[in-house]
Order: structure tokens, then C-alpha cells, then sequence
């Protein structure tokens, strides 16, 4: 349970019952409950949703869906998008996009993605048909929390210095990822047999997609990286779940 | 009659009659028509919108009027909205996040807040009913120009310096009751549901204002802009709400 709670701490700026101080091994140890944090997510999710239609049209409902997925997260993985994308687009060494990477103020191409990206989501979530919403909305969030995890388990990490993510690369064991895996794939399997698998399936391909790339210009996947193959595979989950999910 | 020409030129690119730098001491006393300023930029807004509904989508108005209203205002309050985010949200000390809102450079909180928030902006305008969208707009535009007088009177300035001190220190106290009255009545062209508009758009600021305080030491022009946007934002996505529990 404690876990589960520093999982929650660390993915979401919702208010943490922890009282003592996280150690950086107490973060390691919790990635396994990183997609239980997605299915957290998405519950949570699926409540605005329904506030939100309950209220208004169905269009601003599906755009606080997007700011509220935003809030609860604190925008934590949307950064590492508009990061990697301008570490992408710096440069031609390895040396240069990782150091493109940690720059704060935000290039051309990390806005450009950063836009694209809340603007794809807010068009998926408003495809979803009503009867099924409440689905897609719990398994993108998880989707995209496996994703980190497995990330963080098969690839190399690409940073020496010690920090959030080297701690998170070395509680990822491959006991840990079969859990977490196994926790996602019973949520979606559980709440949409086919359809809810093949939404997640979907996620993780983008997400190993994303991973090569990374792997091709950086040698390596760094935090920020990590956080845009979140970000994307709960994209891809989402369109996938507004294509294949009918109610 | 200077006053209002002085509110138009600071919060308008709508070419001004004066023709002259405005001095520091006119911004203060020209807040009082801050809401007259919001109602016509709200107009322009609408009459345009009302101009195109022959030819263009529903999706298609709802993003004319967001651009429209970025553009006659030069994106003054988005881009105090994008130097708030980065500022407030950064995890680093009162005096730095001051530094960081000054800096003209945009990090990724900004480029999601104003994403998102002309996403909600975007949905909002295309969930305005056909018949009450010109009142809408003017009502909306009146009292988000209003909270940021309201933010500017009861709060402190973060700075010794810069937009906020500026116009604190040349506010008479008779601004606030002014465009009080003026956002009060300018609302009501959207009905009664448009004076709760107002109410919504104080508890926004109220919220806003604290949240701002316990991040830094007082208020500046930037999270006054940040006020508006927020504003335009609730009070287009509440009003379709409040007009039908009106009618109901």
C-alpha cells in the first residue's frame, strides 16, 4: 500500500496521505504500481466525465476531461513531450539533444508537439461513443502508466547521473513489470475483453515505437522520454478505444 | 471620455484616436471602463460571429471567435497567462518565479496552459446556444475585463515596479465600484443568467488571486491577464448552463 501511494505521489499532484520523507528507493520500488496509478487516473476520469456531461455540451465536456487529465497529472508527461521533441529537433549528437533535453524554456518543435498532442487527445476523447467512454478513459490512463513502466524495465537508460529516473530504472525488475503488466492487462481485459486488449495492445506498440526512435538518436531513454512515450501510448489507446470500441 | 480612449488603446490593438504613449498615472483611473473595453471587444467578437453563420460550420465559429479575440487584443492576456503558468507552477522560490514571469522565454507550462486553455475556450464558444451567442460574448468580454480590476483593487502588487504597481498606485478607488456598475449592467445583456456571470467571475478571481498569494508575495499584469482568460473561459462555459435553469 505504501507503494501504491509513493506511485501516486509521484504521477499525480493529487494530495498525498505520506507524512515522511520519500527516499529515491521507496520510488524505485513502487513502478510496479504505476499502471494501478493509471487505473486511478482513470477512474477519476471517468467521474469528471460524468459531472461534466451531466452539465454542459458534450464538446466542453470532452475539453475538461483533457484539462482535468492535465491537472491531476501536473502536466508531468506533456513536458517530457514538448522536452523530447525539441531534443529531437536539436542538433545532430547524441551529446547535444540530451543536453537540448534539459533546457527549460521550450523550442519550436516541443510547442508545436506539445499543441498537437493535447489537441489529438481532446479530438479522441470527443470520438468516443457515450456507452463506452467510461472504458476508454480508464484504459488510456493505464495504458500509458504501463508504458512508463516497461520503458523503464527493457531500455537502456541513456543519463549517468543519479536522479528520479535512475532510481526508477533500477526498481523496475522484470518481477515488478510482470505485475504491473498483469494488473493493466486484467483491467482491460476485464472491462472490455477484445476491444479494451486491443486498446492497450495499441499503446504499447506506440510506446515501443517511440522507445526505438530514442533509442536511435540518444542511445538510451532519459525521464523525459519516458514521459512523451506515456503521453503518446495513452494517445494511440484512446484512438484506437473511439475506433474499435461501439457500443 | 480620455479614460475610456486610454482603457481601449492598453487593452485593444483597435487603432486609438489618441495617438500617444499612455502616461503611467492615466492607467489607474482609466480601469473604471475596463468592462465598456471588454463589452466592445465582446461585440466586435459577435457581430463578426453573427456576420459569418450564413457560410461556416458551428466549429468553424467557435474558432473565428477564439481567434478573433486573440487577435484585437494582441494576445495581451495569453501571454500573461503563459508567463503565470511557467512562473507559479515551477518548483523554486517566491523571487524566482518573479524572474521566471519576467523572462519572455516559454516553457512547457505555458505552451500547455494556453493550449488548454484555448481548447476549453474553442469548446465553449461552439456550446453557445445560435440565438444568445452575440450576448454571450458581450456579457463574457464586459466582466472578465471587470475581474482584473477587481484583482488589481483588492490585492497587492507582487513588485515595487511593473504593470500591477503602476496601476495600483494611480488607482483613485472609485474604479472599483465604477466598473462594478458597469460589468453589472453590461452583463445583464445576456439576461439574469449574465449577472451570475459576474458572481462566477469573482469567485474565479477570488480563487485565482489566493492561489497567486501563497505562490508569491502579491499579484503582477501577468497573472491579471491570466485572471481574464480564466474568466472568459468559465463564465462562456457556464452561461449555457445558467440560461437553462433560467428557462427552466
Amino acid at each position: 500500500m505504501f507503494s501504491f501511494i509513493v506511485a501516486l505521489q509521484f504521477l499525480t499532484r493529487l494530495p498525498s496521505p505520506i507524512r515522511r520523507p520519500v527516499t529515491l528507493e521507496d520510488l524505485g520500488a513502487s513502478i510496479g504500481w504505476f499502471p494501478a496509478v493509471g487505473v486511478t487516473i482513470g477512474g477519476l476520469l471517468v467521474a469528471v466525465d460524468a459531472a461534466a456531461r451531466a452539465l454542459f455540451h458534450p464538446a466542453v465536456a470532452s475539453a475538461i476531461d483533457v484539462a482535468a487529465l492535465l491537472a491531476i497529472t501536473g502536466a508531468l508527461h506533456l513536458d517530457g513531450v514538448i522536452d523530447t521533441f525539441d531534443g529531437f529537433a536539436a542538433g545532430t549528437t547524441r551529446e547535444v539533444r540530451l543536453a537540448a533535453m534539459h533546457q527549460s524554456a521550450a523550442g519550436t518543435a516541443g510547442a508545436v508537439a506539445g499543441c498537437l498532442v493535447i489537441l489529438a487527445t481532446y479530438v479522441a476523447v470527443a470520438s468516443l461513443a457515450d456507452s463506452v467512454r467510461w472504458i476508454a478513459l480508464i484504459i488510456g490512463p493505464t495504458a500509458g502508466r504501463t508504458t512508463t513502466l516497461l520503458s523503464y524495465c527493457f531500455y537502456r537508460y541513456a543519463r549517468s547521473e543519479a536522479g528520479f529516473s535512475r532510481s526508477l530504472k533500477e526498481g523496475a525488475t522484470p518481477f515488478r513489470a510482470a505485475l504491473g503488466f498483469a494488473t493493466a492487462a486484467g483491467v482491460a481485459a476485464g472491462l472490455a475483453t477484445f476491444g479494451g486488449v486491443l486498446a492497450l495492445a495499441a499503446g504499447l506498440t506506440c510506446s515501443i515505437l517511440a522507445a526505438r526512435t530514442a533509442m536511435k538518436q540518444l542511445g538510451g531513454l532519459t525521464g523525459d522520454v519516458i514521459g512523451a512515450a506515456c503521453e503518446l501510448s495513452q494517445l494511440a489507446s484512446l484512438i484506437t478505444a473511439a475506433s474499435v470500441l461501439v457500443p | 471620455m480620455t479614460g475610456f480612449l486610454v482603457a481601449l488603446q492598453f487593452l485593444t490593438r483597435i487603432p486609438s484616436p489618441i495617438r500617444r504613449p499612455i502616461a503611467d498615472e492615466e492607467l489607474g483611473p482609466s480601469a473604471r471602463w475596463f468592462p465598456l473595453v471588454g463589452a466592445v471587444i465582446g461585440g466586435l467578437v459577435g457581430l463578426l460571429d453573427t456576420l459569418i453563420a450564413p457560410v461556416a460550420t458551428p466549429e468553424l465559429r467557435a474558432m473565428v471567435a477564439v481567434i478573433a479575440l486573440a487577435v484585437l487584443t494582441g494576445a495581451l492576456h495569453l501571454d500573461g497567462l503563459m508567463d503565470s503558468c511557467d512562473g507559479l507552477f515551477a518548483v523554486t522560490s517566491p523571487e524566482h518565479r518573479l524572474a521566471i514571469m519576467h523572462d519572455s522565454r516559454v516553457g512547457s507550462f505555458a505552451v500547455v496552459g494556453a493550449a488548454t486553455v484555448l481548447l476549453l475556450k474553442y469548446s465553449a464558444f461552439l456550446a453557445l446556444p445560435t440565438d444568445q451567442r452575440l450576448p454571450a460574448f458581450v456579457s463574457l468580454g464586459a466582466v472578465s475585463r471587470w475581474a482584473m480590476v477587481l484583482a488589481a483593487a483588492r490585492y497587492p502588487s507582487a513588485r515595487p515596479s511593473g504593470l500591477a504597481h503602476m496601476m495600483r498606485s494611480s488607482m483613485t478607488g472609485r474604479e472599483l465600484p465604477i466598473a462594478t456598475a458597469l460589468a453589472v449592467s453590461l452583463s445583464l445583456s445576456a439576461g439574469v443568467p449574465g449577472l451570475a456571470g459576474v458572481v462566477v467571475a469573482g469567485v474565479v478571481t477570488l480563487l485565482a488571486a489566493r492561489y497567486t498569494l501563497t505562490k508569491i508575495p502579491g499579484l503582477t499584469g501577468d497573472v491579471y491577464g491570466a485572471i481574464c482568460e480564466f474568466v472568459e473561459v468559465a463564465v462562456a462555459v457556464v452561461l449555457p448552463l445558467l440560461w437553462r435553469l433560467a428557462t427552466r
